[in-house]
């Protein structure tokens, strides 16, 4: 893939570019950088290579009409809430779902991603403690993939759970974990 | 070990190369890179839908030009907005075109009536 000297530009100032310029140039620098990732997500909704390049197509084309109209922060988790909602209205017509989309999905996912950015503030003692709560399951992923660094195959291999499996008890031990740390935390003030 | 402990919060930075991520797809990766964008994945449910989808693609090693392709279109739409835009603004203000016309013929005249006097 063709580097750039925009590679280095965070997506932040890209915005921030396009907002005081209305210049769709840097909009057009900002989603070249997520095409792959587009992709990928239109493959795995669609199962269907060629839908999934005209769902790409469709987003940068409702990016571009609609990003005037926002005042987004958080270009990734906007970008892939709007990517998320054209692969399931594009299933729903088609009769394959019948996920209902969220109303104002912008905002919940910059309050998802501001949330995170809270968990730094977190102290780590209760960590120990909660690993200690979390399923069998869970605790065994989560073990092995951040304190022994084992990579996701591996973790396969050792614990026979296939990789979808894998990646969820990664991801929900995770959520679990910031869940009991929270709560600890209250129960210790 | 328990070092590693401080990486479950860690809200690691969640921005990929895409060349990177394109060399994890095809499997072509040094451990510790292989490392790195499994770190992201568990961070990014973008990125691990992503991943996910790349995966299943049947051949692989066309993915990167599948990509450039998109890319190719997108800057060659994006050039034609503008340009339906800078037509546009020509069209919606036609006040810029009549000035222009008008100072034309201003030039000329003034031009022949300055050859006739001399």
């Amino acid at each position: 893939l063709a580097k750039s000297s925009y590679d280095t530009i965070p997506d932040a100032e890209l915005l921030a570019k396009y907002y005081s310029t209305q210049n769709t140039d840097w909009l057009g620098i900002l989603l070249q950088r997520y095409t792959v990732l587009l992709y990928g997500v239109g493959i795995k909704y669609f199962k269907d290579e060629a839908a999934a390049k005209d769902m790409v197509q469709t987003v940068f084309y409702k990016v571009l009409q609609e990003m005037h109209k926002h005042q987004v922060t958080y270009f990734k988790s906007w970008l892939y809430t709007i990517a998320k909602n054209c692969c399931l209205m594009e299933l729903r017509k088609k009769g394959l779902t019948t996920t209902a989309l969220p109303d104002d999905t912008a905002v919940a996912a910059e309050n998802t991603n501001a949330e995170e950015h809270l968990t730094k503030e977190r102290n780590l003692t209760f960590m120990e403690e909660a690993i200690e709560e979390l399923n069998q399951a869970q605790k065994q992923c989560i073990t092995l993939f951040y304190l022994y660094k084992k990579s996701y195959q591996e973790i396969v291999a050792i614990t026979n759970y296939d990789l979808l499996q894998v990646k969820s008890h990664i991801q929900n031990g995770k959520r679990n974990l910031k869940i009991t740390i929270e709560r600890l935390q209250k129960n210790a003030r | 070990m328990l070092d590693n402990i401080k990486d479950i919060l860690a809200n690691l930075n969640t921005d990929v190369d895409q060349e990177l991520l394109l060399r994890y797809i095809i499997g072509n990766i040094s451990d510790a890179d292989k490392r790195t964008i499994e770190l992201q994945m568990a961070e990014d449910p973008f990125l691990n839908d992503a991943v996910e989808g790349l995966q299943q693609v049947a051949n692989k090693a066309e993915i990167e030009r599948v990509i450039h392709n998109l890319n190719t279109n997108f800057k060659r739409q994006l050039a034609n907005k503008k340009q339906h835009t800078k037509k546009r603004r020509y069209k919606d203000n036609p006040f810029i075109i009549y000035t222009a016309i008008t100072v034309l013929v201003l030039v000329v005249l003034l031009v022949y009536f300055y050859k006739v006097k001399s």
